[in-house]
């Protein structure tokens, strides 16, 4: 794959006037760092987090304990991402479509629903750590509960938002109950049921690192608390753009594999 | 015209009502409606806005139910949507995520025939409509007149006994509302469907009915039913002609009384 098509897949915009403010802030923390005003274990050095960078990816300079580990650390934690956000998927959808589509299953289980969302994400932590002890299970749990409600909300106002015209048209040709769920009205709610899914999908990596840190032995989180407790601030930093780059990159694949859809009209752009 | 005995479709006496958006009381849309269609007619029905022909159209389409009186199809009352009474909406209604190709094959497509067979006969309406070339357009990269022939494809493949139509030129400009006029008589000559018609314009409704059914305003009732006899096929000169005019200006005064 050629760039510029590569570009246009994956949807990338590079505008150069979008660039100018990072540039100035790298020049004033180069400078900030270089004279000596601000100590390293107070705020690295771009030099030295170039080099911690490498370090972590390739463990080729040692000059931290999580040389070379950057790749199992990442793998522990787009495991449990992966896991909880299929999981939000999983009882997401269903639950969505349902709510959308039959009026009356909207009654039961909305006001219950909304009721469990009303308690932020953050105060089901002590109660997980009861139910999962610490670690990866309660990690997935909290990345299944917060990646559910947004993934939930959108498809039941996806579904029920379906233009009843779009659904004439389908019975008036020929669609039986089966084909006008599969051929209208899932298509039709697809905008909607995506933006759920990718707000889902952004989440997950914001209650990944919440869960680990409460105590894992891998995971990008668990570097993080770690590494604060060593006082490495400079692993820390390296952690976030680590987590920052894999939630890009996930949110890549998603819009990807919804382009390769065959309503990918739908796709966001 | 002498094929045209058989009675395909009667409306009986029909009425509707709905509820007003409070609900504390219900108002009539539809008072006693009838009329009858014969095998291959195009009746046109025009009425001020809101004096219930979308509704009416529903009704037969089976997309809605009377509150009284019946609509009978060969004799039997509708109790939902066909094929055989296909629906060309005011808006389209075509799938935004379907290509041209993929609306007009969908009817079809439902009935689970030979796929192949299928494409051939899409690129059969497709031709006929006149949207060669256009089968990977997605419908908003279409005008709103290639719109309407997209939908008028897509309701013909599926070969209704009757067409039913909802204002569905009425967004186009006259060049354009022209030529639509011209391909529907022509799909017209070759399959003689009964059609419905509904429209505002009074000059439209004469050109192509063989019998119009003027409505009055809300709660809707038949005004009057009036044969049209100009021979077919009519010049678009009919327009201009005396008897045409007078014949305009009677069914203008019924409306705008
Ligand atoms: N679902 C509905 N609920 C309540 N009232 C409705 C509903 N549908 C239509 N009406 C009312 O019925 C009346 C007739 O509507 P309808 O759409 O049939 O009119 P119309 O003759 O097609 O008008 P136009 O020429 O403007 O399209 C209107 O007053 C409208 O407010
Ligand atoms: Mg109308």
């Amino acid at each position: 794959m050629s760039l510029p098509t590569m570009k246009k897949k994956f949807h990338m915009k590079i505008d150069g006037v979008g660039l100018l403010l990072p540039v100035f802030i790298l020049i004033l923390w180069y400078v900030l760092t270089s004279i000596g005003s601000t100590p390293e274990y107070f705020l690295p050095s771009p030099g030295r987090l170039t080099r911690v960078t490498v370090d972590f990816l390739t463990g080729y300079l040692q000059i931290t304990p999580y040389a070379g580990d950057f790749l199992s650390h990442s793998l522990a934690s787009i495991c449990r991402v992966t896991g909880g956000f299929l999981l939000a998927l999983s009882v997401g959808l269903p639950l969505g479509f349902l709510s959308g589509h039959i009026p009356l299953f909207k009654r039961v289980v909305e006001p219950s629903i909304h009721l469990v969302r009303t308690v932020p994400g953050i105060g089901w932590l002590p109660v997980a750590l009861v139910w999962f002890g610490v670690g990866g299970k309660t990690t997935v749990f909290l990345i299944a509960l917060a990646a559910f409600f947004p993934i939930y909300i959108n498809t039941v106002q996806g579904v029920g938002a379906v233009s009843p015209l779009l659904i004439r048209a389908g019975r008036m040709l020929g669609a039986n109950r089966w084909g006008l769920i599969t051929t209208v009205i899932i298509p039709a709610s697809m905008p909607s049921v995506f933006a759920g899914i990718r707000t889902g999908l952004g989440l997950s990596w914001a209650y990944l690192v919440l869960g680990e840190l409460t105590g894992v032995s891998q995971g990008l989180g668990a570097v993080m608390m770690d590494a604060r407790m060593l006082g490495h601030l400079d692993m820390l930093i390296v952690c976030m753009i680590c987590i920052a780059f894999w939630g890009r990159i996930s949110d890549l694949i998603l819009v990807y594999v919804f382009r390769s859809f065959p309503m990918r009209r739908f796709a966001p752009n | 015209m002498n094929d045209k005995q058989k009675k395909i479709l009667a409306v009986d006496g029909v009425g509707k009502y709905f509820d007003k958006p409070d609900k504390t009381e219900k108002i009539c849309v539809l008072d006693s409606i009838a009329f009858d269609a014969e095998d291959g007619e195009i009746i046109s029905i025009v009425g001020p806005s809101g004096c219930g022909k979308s509704t009416l159209l529903n009704i037969i389409g089976g997309f809605e139910q009377a509150d009284q009186g019946v609509v009978r199809y060969e004799d039997q009352s509708i109790t939902g949507p066909s094929s055989e009474r296909a629906m060309v909406f005011q808006s389209c209604a075509l799938f935004p995520w379907l290509t041209v190709r993929q609306n007009i094959s969908y009817g079809l497509q439902r009935k689970k025939q030979n796929e192949q067979e299928i494409q051939k006969q899409v690129t059969q309406y497709i031709k006929l409509v006149g949207l060669n070339g256009f089968d990977g357009y997605y419908p908003e990269q279409l005008s709103g007149g290639m719109q309407q022939r997209a939908a008028l494809a897509r309701a013909l493949i599926m070969r209704p006994r009757i067409l039913l139509m909802d204002e569905p030129f009425a967004a186009l400009d006259s060049q354009s509302r022209l030529a639509m006029h011209r391909l529907l008589l022509e799909m017209w000559q070759a399959f003689k469907p009964t059609i419905l018609f509904v429209t505002h314009e009074v000059e439209e409704a004469l050109f192509l009915a063989d019998k119009i059914v003027v409505m009055s305003e809300r709660p809707g009732r038949v005004l009057r039913r009036i044969n049209i006899p100009f021979e077919r096929p009519r010049p678009a000169s009919l327009i201009g002609d005396a008897a045409f005019l007078q014949m305009k200006n009677s069914v203008q005064a019924l409306l705008f009384r």
